[in-house]
């Protein structure tokens, strides 16, 4: 069966201690490309290790092996201008994926014919313009300056970042989409075609619709910048956490009816926004919750149509029940140790997913 | 002269709601598909009930900005897929289309005769995308979830807190995320059946998404690392946080030193006696003393601006910025000068500004990718039923009168 990116060639060139390019190009090596990782004499700066990740050297290497799942890797000494062997990988490849800025890649001295299609998609944390351009960023700059560091859903917590550098493989699904685009298009104009990339306004556009929301309220009559909070939310019981969730004024009145507080149906737009009984209601929850385990409260929830949900934590995740019969995660057997990780976010009937379980060796 | 956009000709079927799919096909639309929303006058778009109400003026649902910024670029038609007729025309709108896009609880789509077999039936080339919550199969395929939700059972709210806090859900970012995620695979889709003729089903379950991206959590779990909430910390940098300025406005900074070069020169810029004892300290003697330094820098920025204090932090090249209020998005530097926000004139709630994507292709002759303001409810019925699918004027007046069609939700 033939991949549904059967024949695209995607390479990897430059590189930072970020998952959001390592992820765009598993995303797409998934799919069927053909990715090959760049890597200069001192190798990806992601095979040193992320920031955000335990200072250990066998999970820098396993979380490395898993997102160059299927991808090959060169070493070549790209940046310095005029290699030839890299010239000729550039030339048979469809997209590439550089962290490089415009200016950076056009100093390799590489001849870009204007009749052959190509993806150049430069992935940078600001974009290749604007004042920002040559700012540093790390992981937290980034989510500070997108919007992403808020005090959550909490009515009295300091500004927090998202865990997990959520933004980061989110960052890669758009970058995905980037390569695939601007492959349909080069292929369609049968011209290189860039893209810049910026990471700070991927983040910024997965909470953009907040200032549009900010006017609404104010239209509406209702405070603009009050937060808003989730009564129930994230709670302990008997034995871990469990997210009772509610969006509609239905779901709220399911919810309390299912912990048993139907006294407190007419306060779900006050209580929302942090205000009226929130002690009392919260006390009453996490009495009705503390003897209960979450497998009773998902199931009781989501029999009475709340989305009510494990909060899970990290391996944990591998003995719900939901990916106990629909396979979903898959072992690596690493040098020292067997782990497992997730497969890819989708399933196609045609053409086959992930392709194989080796990482890249170098 | 200016190219067709990559998806010219493209048309997608959108028979989904609230924010993941129709973001994605909105990215689909802006770069050229002729994307056909289908609601019904009995069931709209739940979506367009966020953040509006009757008070706004007539056609309140019309007016939501949160649906408006999701629906960009498509057009709308009505049809009841519980009827015949309805059921009837979507088919047949399916059977020239290149894309059937649903987000429905599961088995929705099979009940009104429209799975991937039904619609295969008409038209072999067509690919169909499903994103239910937890996939369509298994004991948790009725189970009912959204963006909140995903971020809870993929381990991220885990993740994201203070070590003191509970989990923090992280606030419902996972719907453009699924949606880019499944606009990969439809594009990839798309590669393949231009090569092949083809089409297929694909599958986005939106939990997946979630924690396809909890890769390296689950991986520090086994080897030794469970997951913590390292509330603005992280092991590589030191100090690194979050802290209060000065500012008569309610303000915060972020920074992050990444070397000892950068620790000596924020020792330097806030001439705290405190620092400038722990200058020797390296990485790993900073996260020892992480709480006293925390205290200590924000002593200084307490008593300075964040204009001041950014400046100098950033002349000095170490990583720092000011924490994005939604009251500043159309007003932040960098957004305005790539011109992240296109302003758009919609008939009934006026010009605005909407987002638009991050990615800025060479071949975009101008920043203002948006062609169009959102739809109105069945804006589109007459334009299509009648003049594409070639309804006549006597069945298009029988499909008003029976509801199968309309402008306005039905009452109750």
């Amino acid at each position: 069966m033939s991949k549904a990116l059967e024949g695209i060639r995607v390479l990897e060139v430059g590189g930072a201690a970020d998952f959001a390019v390592p992820y765009a190009g598993l995303l797409l090596a998934d799919l069927g490309a053909d990715v090959i990782l760049v890597e200069d004499q001192h190798g990806h700066p992601l095979r040193a290790g992320h920031p955000a990740l335990p200072p250990d050297t066998a999970v820098h290497n396993a979380v490395f092996d898993f997102l160059n799942t299927g991808k090959r890797s060169v070493a070549i000494d790209y940046s310095t201008p005029g290699n030839t062997e890299f010239a000729a990988l550039v030339a048979s490849a469809q997209i590439i994926l550089t962290t490089l800025q415009p200016d950076e890649f056009a100093a390799l001295n590489l001849t870009l014919h204007n009749n052959k299609p190509l993806a150049l998609v430069h992935v940078t944390p600001w974009g290749s313009t604007g004042p920002y351009r040559d700012r540093p960023a790390t992981s937290l700059i980034v989510q500070a300056a997108a919007g992403w560091v808020t005090s959550r859903k909490e009515v009295v917590m300091e500004p927090v970042q998202v865990g997990g550098q959520m933004h980061e493989w989110a960052t890669g699904a758009y970058i995905s989409v980037s390569a695939l685009t601007a492959h349909r298009a080069a292929h369609q104009q049968q011209r290189p075609i860039t893209v810049d990339f910026s990471e700070f306004e991927a983040t910024h556009s997965m909470l953009c619709y907040d200032r549009l929301r900010y006017d609404a309220r104010g239209e509406l009559g209702v405070p603009r910048d009050r937060i808003l909070i989730s009564p129930f939310g994230i709670r302990r019981c008997a034995d871990g956490w469990v997210g009772i969730n509610t969006l509609t004024q239905a779901q709220w009145e399911d919810a309390c009816r299912m912990t048993g507080l139907e006294d407190y149906y007419g306060f779900m737009q006050e209580m929302n926004r942090g205000e009226g009984p929130l002690d009392e209601f919260s006390a009453k929850v996490d009495t009705f919750l503390a003897d209960k385990t979450v497998n009773e409260l998902v199931t009781l929830g989501q029999s009475m149509r709340v989305p009510t949900i494990p909060v899970t934590q990290g391996k944990e995740m591998f003995a719900l029940e939901q990916w106990q019969e629909r396979p979903f995660f898959y072992e690596i057997d690493g040098n020292n140790q067997k782990y497992q990780v997730p497969g890819p976010p989708w399933r196609l009937s045609v053409t086959p997913a992930r392709q194989s379980a080796s990482a890249g060796q170098r | 002269m200016s190219q067709p956009l990559p998806f010219a000709g493209i048309r997608v079927i959108e028979f989904a709601h609230f924010w993941s799919v129709p973001y994605g096909t909105m990215f689909l639309a802006s770069q050229g598909a002729d994307v056909v929303k289908v609601e019904s006058v009995q069931r709209p778009d739940v979506w367009r009930a966020n953040h509006t109400a009757p008070i706004l003026g007539d056609r309140w649902m019309d007016r939501g900005l949160l649906w408006q910024a999701t629906n960009l670029d498509k057009r709308d038609i009505t049809l009841d897929a519980a009827s015949n007729e309805g059921r009837a025309l979507l088919k047949q709108l399916c059977a020239s289309a290149d894309i059937f896009i649903e987000n429905y609880a599961s088995h929705v789509v099979e009940k009104q005769g429209l799975s991937y077999e039904d619609l295969r039936a008409i038209n072999p080339g067509i690919i169909m995308v499903r994103a239910p919550s937890f996939g369509n199969e298994g004991p948790w395929k009725s189970y009912v979830g959204w963006g909140d939700v995903f971020e809870q059972v993929s381990g991220f709210a885990t993740v994201t807190g203070y070590p003191d806090s509970r989990p923090q859900t992280p606030g419902g970012y996972m719907d453009p995320i699924v949606a880019m995620h499944l606009t990969t695979a439809i594009i990839a889709a798309l590669e393949y059946r231009d090569r092949t003729g083809d089409g297929q089903l694909i599958e986005v379950p939106q939990s997946e998404v979630g924690m396809a991206m909890a890769g390296a959590i689950l991986i520090a779990d086994q080897f030794g690392y469970p997951p913590m909430r390292p509330g603005n910390r992280a092991p590589g940098f030191a100090p690194q946080g979050v802290y209060r300025t000065g500012d008569a406005e309610k303000t915060y900074i972020a920074l992050s030193i990444r070397d000892d070069q950068e620790w000596i020169a924020l020792i330097a810029i806030t001439g705290s006696p405190v620092l400038a004892s722990l200058t020797s300290l390296g990485l790993e003697g900073r996260h020892k003393h992480h709480d006293a330094i925390d205290d200590a820098v924000a002593q200084w920025t307490l008593a300075h601006t964040a204009d001041e204090m950014l400046a100098q932090l950033q002349a000095a090249g170490i990583p720092a910025s000011r924490l994005l209020k939604p009251v500043d998005y159309n007003i932040e530097p960098q957004l305005v000068e790539r011109e992240y926000y296109q302003e758009l004139d919609h008939p009934l709630s006026g010009p605005r500004l909407f987002p638009t994507f991050p990615m800025h292709f060479s071949y975009e002759t101008s920043r203002s990718i948006h062609s169009r303001p959102a739809p109105m409810l069945g804006q589109h019925n007459e334009e299509i039923l009648r003049g594409e699918l070639g309804v006549s004027e006597s069945d298009y007046a029988d499909l008003l009168v029976k509801n199968v069609i309309g402008t306005e939700p039905l009452k109750g």
